[in-house]
């Protein structure tokens, strides 16, 4: 999958945790840019997409994330792997 | 040596004259050697305290970053690291209450709350750096840079909780650091506004808390009106502290993070934790309720109710050893558990004639949480709590009697000044706050300052004062 496919998928995910707005992924965008992106629904957010993409993701690799660009960088290393 | 204190601003008077003489290079080193003479100034006990957790740091961060990332190795290191520190603070806290005689070998003399000077603030800057190396979230510091992370006078005592990674960067730049124009009397209008809430509302209404909460007779709408103030209180208490805090750390070009963000406009008990001491609940946030509910996520609902549960009642134990700081915990979490479940009952109503009575309602909610906060057991708040809505007019005069007339016109007057000013961001408590007064006249910003100064001065409640959040 390129990072666009996945950037694409993601979309769909976040769509559908985040009552069905359509939401534009760049890079940068972090949570407190998102109406509704807090502690609670960031999880549910996290949820959806390993069972989108079926993997798990590791507590430090949530950990480490600062914004949607880096969110891509661990799915699309992690579907490389 | 707390910002209360004339010596404080005698040190920091100096420190900012050795600051900005110094060589750039030697900013750094300098600043370290500035907060550990202000530790020591503040108290010798409380320094060894921070000394051995830096020692428990240090050496913990060392042996974790001998291992790979996700690696057993390094769990066990953390595990241990996190063992040592919390059994510490646990010990500062608990050791005296089984061990009395041990108190003052704990805390030194003079000590409030029996707890070595700000041993929970930076124990919590200790377990979130050990958290990040764990992770391998943010680079590793030299000792150096970790001894001035954790002993930064300004934060020494009461916090905010500054992020290490965030610290570490400003702290590299000290070097080359130019003050941006206006900083300077941005920062110290922050200081004298921090000064006047602390001086001339909050000590003044802790004289209506203190003699509403100590005779238990008068329960009933002066409970409800003590509940009230108290939550006034604790909240320019709080607010004064970190202004000072934010200010001072502008003055030496680094930038605290926030703890307050306009509380009482929360139209929701989530909303308030999100606006309130916001460095502590976004602590707790980062470092136990995410990692926890994530753990365990495969139970869903479940998940939120234990992560929750758990993290509220970390924050009430935190706060205080007694039933009621388990209850106010045990209370918040549910009302934050019963807010992401259904979720409707967390969302700002959209027309804006039901946002004040909102805003009113949440606000009632937490005052009455804060009950348990002040009352000094279960059986008082209840007491406050059964009594709420029970009306003798002798008793609320006798209450109302507290303070003067004058008292309660000034605290209503300037009351309403600070929430406009606050609810129109003008007075703020973040890093680039009260950066207006930067765009005014410098004649006028000299006139203002002296104004707000003189104010405190000459309405400030001055005797034997410290902080509330000092205690724990």
């Amino acid at each position: 999958m390129t990072r666009e496919d996945i950037r694409s998928s993601l979309k769909d995910v976040f769509r559908e945790t985040f009552d069905g707005r359509e939401i534009e992924l760049a890079d940068e965008l972090t949570a407190k840019q998102v109406d509704g992106w807090n502690s609670v629904t960031h999880i549910d957010l996290i949820c959806a997409i390993e069972e989108k993409f079926s993997f798990a993701f590791s507590t430090a690799e949530i950990a480490r994330l600062q914004n949607v660009g880096e969110l891509i960088s661990v799915v699309e290393k992690k579907m490389k792997a | 040596m707390l910002f209360t204190e004339a010596r404080f601003y005698v040190f920091l008077l100096a420190a900012l004259m050795l600051f900005w003489a110094a060589q750039p290079t030697a900013r750094a080193r300098l600043l370290l050697a500035l907060s550990v003479a202000y530790c020591l100034l503040s108290s010798l006990q409380g320094s060894a305290w921070l000394g051995t957790a830096m020692l428990v740091t240090w050496a913990g961060s060392r042996r974790m970053l001998a291992f790979p990332v996700d690696s057993s190795g390094r769990a066990r290191w953390l595990m241990l690291s996190v063992a040592a520190l919390v059994g510490m603070l646990a010990f500062a806290k608990f050791g005296p209450k089984l061990l009395p005689p041990v108190t003052t070998w704990v805390a030194g003399e003079g000590s409030l709350g029996g707890l070595p000077m700000g041993i929970s603030y930076f124990t919590f800057h200790c377990l979130g750096y050990l958290l990040d190396i764990h992770w391998s979230k943010e680079k590793p510091m030299h000792a150096e840079s970790l001894a001035l992370y954790l002993s930064f006078f300004p934060k020494a005592v009461m916090g905010p909780i500054a992020r290490s990674g965030t610290f570490q960067e400003q702290a590299s730049n000290l070097a080359s650091l130019r003050l941006p124009a206006g900083e300077g009397v941005s920062a110290v209008f922050q200081i004298c506004i921090g000064l006047f809430l602390k001086f001339v509302l909050a000590d003044r209404i802790m004289l209506f808390v203190n003699g509403c909460f100590t005779t238990p007779g008068q329960s009933g709408v002066p409970g409800l009106l003590g509940a009230v103030m108290f939550c006034w209180q604790l909240y320019y208490d709080f607010f004064s502290y970190s202004l000072i805090a934010v200010g001072t750390g502008r003055l030496f070009g680094i930038r605290l993070p926030n703890n307050f963000n306009r509380p009482f406009f929360a139209t929701s008990v989530s909303d308030f934790w999100s606006r309130w001491h916001i460095s502590l609940s976004s602590w707790f946030q980062e470092y136990l309720y995410t990692p926890l509910r994530f753990r365990l996520r495969r139970k869903r609902r479940l998940a939120l109710f234990v992560a929750s549960m758990t993290t509220f009642l970390a924050i009430g134990i935190w706060h205080g050893t007694g039933w009621t700081f388990v209850v106010l915990g045990l209370l918040n979490g549910f009302l934050v558990t019963a807010e992401a479940l259904y979720p409707k009952l967390r969302e700002a109503p959209k027309s804006k004639w039901l946002l004040m009575p909102r805003m009113a309602f949440t606000f009632l909610l937490i005052a009455s949480t804060l009950v348990l906060f002040r009352a000094p057991t279960l059986a008082e708040a209840g007491s406050v709590y059964s009594n709420y809505f029970s009306f003798h007019p002798g008793s609320v005069k006798a209450v109302i009697g507290l303070l003067s007339k004058f008292d309660w016109l000034l605290l209503a007057f300037f009351g309403c000044i600070v929430e406009v000013l606050t609810w129109k961001q003008l007075i703020q408590g973040d890093p680039d706050g009260c950066s207006w007064i930067a765009r005014i006249p410098s004649s006028l910003q000299t006139w203002v300052l002296a104004l707000v100064l003189a104010m405190t001065w000459a309405l400030g409640m001055f005797g034997k004062t410290t902080f509330l959040y000092n205690q724990f």
